[in-house]
Formats: C-alpha cells, sequence, structure tokens
C-alpha cells in the first residue's frame, strides 16, 4: 500500500500586502506519496512557493488543514515545526543559500548541529552523500570556490543529511544554465529513486518537467490541473 | 555550535577586529586605572604598616617635612609610665645626588623620591624596638653615634649611583661617606637615605631645639592607640597618630578615589558594550538570509539565539584577554616610566576578563532574540 506522506485538504491562504489582503491560495487539496517525485508548476505569483512553504511547516494555512504524515500541522507550536523541519524535511532553495563562512562539508552537516549529532558520524554520512552528487573533490572548499551548479548540489546535499522523509525544491534551477539545470534534476531523480525519498519541486520551466511522476499546475491560487 | 560561532567571526575579520578593539581599550582602561588606585593602596598600606609606634607631628601639618617639634617634648613624652623611648627624626628631600637633580637619575631608577631621614643613631639603633631594623643592613653598618657626615643608603639608591660602603656620596651640595646600604624590598624605604640627626638639622636649616617629627614607642605595642589621645590631650600644638590610624585615614581617602576611578572605568565598559551591541547588530542584520535558512532547515529559536550569544560571548571573552594582556604589559612598561606604584592583581585580572565575557553576553541577547525571532521566508525572500 502507498503510504500517504502529505494531504492538503482546501487550504486558502491570505497575505496583507500593505493595506490589501491577497488570497493567495484560494482552496487547494493535493496529496503526495512516499516516493514521488512531484513537481508544482505555475506563473510567478500564481501561489505555487506558498504551497511549498505550507508543505514545509514553515507557514500554517488561513483555512482548510494540511496533514503531514496524518498529523495536522496548524496545531503545531513553532517549536514542534521546527523538529518536523530539522527531522522529517529537507529544503533546497533557488539561491543555493549556502553560508559563505563553512565549508561545504560543514554547510552538508549544519543541519545535524542543533540534533548534538557526533561530528565524525555527520562527517562520514556527508561525505558519502557528496561523493554521491560528484562532489567527492570538494569538500574543503567554500561556497566561493564552487560554480553555481556545485553549489546547488551541496545544497542538495545538505537537504538529504537528515535522512528526511520529504525534500521541498524551490525553483532549484533558478540560477543556472540549463545544462546545469538539467543534471542537477538527475541528480534529485538519482536520489528519489535511490532512496525512495518525496521530492516536491515547484518551478515555472516546464523544460524539465517530464521527470515527474505528478504535476500539479497552480494558476491565481488553484490548482488547474 | 562553537565552531561556527568562531567561523563566522573570522569570516568577517575587519569588523570582528574592530569590535576587539573596542573591547580591549575599555579592558585596558579599566585595567590601567584600578591597578593605579589597587598600586597605591598597597603601598599605602605596606609603609603604614611597617610603622611602628606613634608618630607626633606638629599639629596640622601636611607631611613630616613640613612639621617643626620642640625637642623639649621628648622628656615630657618619656616621663609617661606607658612610654618606653622617643625618638626625633629629620625630614628632608635630597633634591640633589652627586650634584645632579634626583628627579631625573629617579626617573631611571625606576622611581620614587629620595628622602634624607636625619636620626639618632643611639636612639634608634641601639633599642633594637624601633621602626629602623639593623638586620636590613645589607652591606656595612648601621649609623652610630661617633658618625659626622656619615650615611647608610637605601638600595636603589645605591643601586641607581653605584654605590657601596666606602664611597663618597654628595647630597644637596655636602659630601658623605657611606657606610652602610640598606635593603628593606619596600620601594619607598629603598629610597631613603639615613644621616645623623645634627647634619640633616645643618643641611636643612632645622633649629637645634627641634626635629621634625617624633616618634614614640610603648612598652607594650598595644598601647599605641590610647598614648597616642593622651599626647594629644596633655601636649599642645602636635598631632599623634598611629600606623592603624594613619591607615584608616588613608583609606578612606582612597575609597572615593576608588569610586572615582570606578565610575570612569564603568563608562569605558560601557561603550565597550556598546560597541559589542553595535557589531552584533550589524552581523545579524547582514546575515538574515542564513538566520532563514537555518530556521527553514529545522534550527529553533533557541538555537540560533545559542549561536549569535556564542559569537558575541567569543568577542568578550577573547577580547577581555587581549584588554587583560595589552593592560598588563602596558602597565609593566608604565610603572618605571611613570614611577607610580600600580599593580595588576590576580582579583583584577579575573574581573577584567569576566567583566568583557559579561558584556559580550549582555551585548549579544538584543541582536540574538533579533535574529532568532525572524520569520524565516520573509528573511529567505529579502535577507
Amino acid at each position: 500500500m502507498v503510504k500517504k506522506i502529505i494531504e492538503v485538504k482546501d487550504v486558502h491562504k491570505y497575505f496583507k500586502m500593505g493595506e490589501n489582503l491577497v488570497h493567495a491560495l484560494r482552496g487547494v487539496s493535493m496529496t503526495i506519496n512516499q516516493g514521488d517525485f512531484v513537481f508544482i508548476i505555475g506563473p510567478s505569483g500564481s501561489g505555487k512557493s506558498t504551497l511549498l512553504h505550507l508543505i514545509g511547516a514553515l507557514d500554517v494555512p488561513t483555512d482548510g488543514e494540511i496533514y503531514f504524515e496524518g498529523k495536522k500541522l496548524s496545531q503545531m507550536e513553532e517549536d514542534i515545526l521546527s523538529t518536523i523541519r530539522r527531522k522529517k524535511i529537507g529544503f533546497i532553495f533557488q539561491a543555493f543559500n549556502l553560508m559563505t563562512s563553512l565549508t561545504a562539508l560543514e554547510n552538508v552537516t549544519i543541519p545535524l548541529v542543533p540534533s548534538g549529532v557526533d561530528e565524525s558520524v555527520a562527517n562520514t554520512r556527508a561525505i558519502k552523500l557528496m561523493k554521491m552528487l560528484g562532489l567527492g573533490d570538494r569538500i574543503n572548499h567554500t561556497p566561493n570556490q564552487l560554480s553555481g551548479g556545485q553549489q546547488q548540489r551541496v545544497a542538495i546535499a545538505r537537504s538529504l543529511i537528515n535522512d528526511p522523509i520529504i525534500v521541498l525544491a524551490d525553483e532549484p534551477t533558478g540560477e543556472v544554465d540549463s545544462v546545469t539545470g538539467n543534471e542537477i534534476f538527475d541528480y534529485l531523480r538519482m536520489m528519489n529513486k535511490k532512496f525512495n525519498k518525496t521530492f516536491v519541486i515547484v518551478t515555472h520551466d516546464t523544460e524539465y518537467i517530464k521527470r515527474g511522476d505528478k504535476i500539479f499546475k497552480i494558476h491565481d491560487g488553484k490548482i488547474v490541473s | 555550535m562553537w565552531k561556527i560561532a568562531f567561523r563566522n567571526l573570522l569570516s568577517k575579520k575587519t569588523r570582528t577586529l574592530l569590535a576587539l578593539m573596542g573591547l580591549v581599550i575599555a579592558v585596558v582602561g579599566v585595567v590601567g586605572l584600578i591597578s593605579i588606585s589597587d598600586g597605591i593602596k598597597n603601598m599605602v598600606n605596606e609603609s603604614l604598616g611597617k610603622l611602628q609606634g606613634v608618630q607626633v607631628l606638629q599639629k596640622d601639618s601636611l607631611s613630616p617635612m613640613l612639621s617643626r617639634v620642640d625637642m623639649k617634648i621628648i622628656k615630657e613624652i618619656e616621663s609617661f609610665p606607658e612610654v618606653d623611648i622617643v625618638t626625633p627624626r629629620v625630614f628632608g628631600i635630597a633634591s640633589s645626588i652627586d650634584g645632579k637633580a634626583f628627579l631625573s637619575g629617579g626617573m631611571s631608577m625606576g622611581g620614587g623620591i629620595g628622602e634624607i631621614i636625619g636620626i639618632d643613631p643611639v636612639k634608634e639603633g641601639a633599642s633594637g624596638k624601633t621602626g629602623f631594623d639593623t638586620s636590613q643592613i645589607t652591606q656595612g653598618r648601621f649609623l652610630k653615634s661617633s658618625d659626622t657626615y656619615s650615611a647608610v643608603l637605601g638600595k636603589k639608591i645605591a643601586d641607581g649611583y653605584k654605590k657601596s660602603v666606602g664611597s663618597v656620596v654628595e647630597l644637596n651640595g655636602i659630601r658623605f661617606k657611606v657606610v652602610g646600604i640598606w635593603t628593606t624590598g619596600s620601594s619607598s624605604t629603598d629610597n631613603m637615605i639615613l644621616i645623623p640627626i645634627d647634619i640633616a638639622r645643618k643641611m636643612f636649616s632645622i633649629e637645634s631645639d627641634k626635629a621634625s617629627m617624633l616618634t614614640v614607642y610603648t612598652k607594650d605595642p598595644g598601647a599605641v592607640e590610647s598614648i597616642s589621645k593622651k599626647i594629644e590631650l596633655r601636649i599642645d600644638n602636635v598631632d599623634a597618630k598611629s600606623g592603624s590610624e594613619y591607615a584608616a585615614d588613608v583609606s578612606s581617602v582612597f575609597g572615593s578615589l576608588d569610586i572615582f576611578f570606578w565610575a570612569i572605568s564603568s563608562i569605558a565598559v560601557l561603550v565597550g558594550g556598546v560597541g559589542i551591541l553595535n557589531t552584533m547588530l550589524m552581523s545579524v542584520m547582514e546575515r538574515f538570509r542564513d538566520f532563514g535558512i537555518l530556521k527553514a532547515i529545522g534550527w529553533s529559536n533557541s538555537n540560533i539565539m545559542t549561536l549569535v550569544v556564542s559569537e558575541s560571548i567569543i568577542l568578550g571573552a577573547v577580547g577581555g584577554m587581549a584588554g587583560l594582556a595589552a593592560g598588563y604589559t602596558l602597565v609593566e612598561i608604565a610603572k618605571p616610566i611613570l614611577g607610580f606604584p600600580m599593580q595588576v592583581t590576580p582579583t583584577l585580572a579575573v574581573i577584567a576578563v569576566l567583566l568583557a565575557t559579561s558584556l559580550g553576553l549582555v551585548g549579544g541577547l538584543y541582536p540574538a532574540r533579533k535574529a532568532s525571532r525572524l520569520n524565516p521566508i520573509e528573511a529567505i525572500r529579502y535577507g
């Protein structure tokens, strides 16, 4: 039987933008199962990033409910949400967002610091992941010694270091050329297949979406297909 | 966590150094000021602690050098049953030694004022009870009654002017033969020169029936307090004080000086604290995006708080230790040049480092709170 990881049920999200109330999500429902490689696509401002943030326990819906492994996220305290993010979710961002003062290896292990994981254990795990991602010779480089594609691969390793249930990626190829973009998606798909990890990827670039198991098209805060 | 904090500080070297400098200056200020105050207190206590008996001076005279007391009252005081012996002394300054102004020589010699004390060798040396401990004569001998132009030099003077027993020394234009050198280990008494009292009277133009000061030794050392009151009551125009009474006077003066020093120091500390606050606030604001990311990948508010406070505690502790080292070095350099008693006590050292560390802690709290309360989505988007 397929395990449901995420269930989004009739979710609405309002934002205050100065004087105006923006209705960013207007009744979104979706289900994501274990091992899915899911794309959420749509034009900018359609609400796709907002949806990703809600799934990633970074924000709570104004109305409706999100179930994470069957548990309601809206009823959880911030501390519990950060624990869920730390233990069950991996994030990949558009602008890589690595910490420039740390080496690639330290960037990969940084999610484990609050859990107090032994440094040598963390490093072994990180180096294994980095080798899989073709970063074996870049372990002690700092982010500004790495190309965009390499930085994003470091970010992918970081998103997987805590052995999450689901990895969320917000425009992961937004700042690289299409060759590098394809390479990054190859790596994401590889990790998805190898570890049976669930991936949810937001993009506006339709070039890559043929690789997806499921594609949600979102427009004006609603899923249109 | 500490490792990441260190890395973050090292990644902005200039800013970290500037913040440290502000702190170092503050700590140097504290160490410098308090070392002066501690040094003076220590010197005063050391000298007053050695003071025996009761000092009798002209009423309201500011120093023994400006005081004149009548030799006649010696007999009067010695008639008190509890009194053992009364010694007269004449005090003056060695304004020139071997024709050179003492102060310039003094600078290179490690400071202090060369004090000439005219004594009665028989009364001072013979009794074995007086302030001059003849066992501290490390070369030669103490003065004796037949001496005229003979002098006992303190160790510092002897070293500074390269004198030994048998040398001739010219004090304020008069030639003396060095008969002894004494070493007390105290910077003030090692700058003293002892000569016979009659010669001292001539040197400082003091009438033959006068002395600068009398020292009254009691048969029972515990009787000094009561005898000082008795002398003031019975004899006109004199002040009589024991060492402990002096110490009480002096420490009340230094109590207020201490408050003054600490007040100036706290301003320095405050400035250092504001510096840390400013640095940490800037550094946190520059890294909003980093903190947003850390929150997104599961760091809790308190994890972020801990990271920022760790950074500022490191700043504080390193600044405190560097400031202590710089302050200590400066004090050691300044001490001989200024000829001023300065002392970095262990207590002061611990206080300085703890103070700077807690400044780091306090200065980091507000920026840390700001960082921990960030909304991760906004911090990542706009950071």
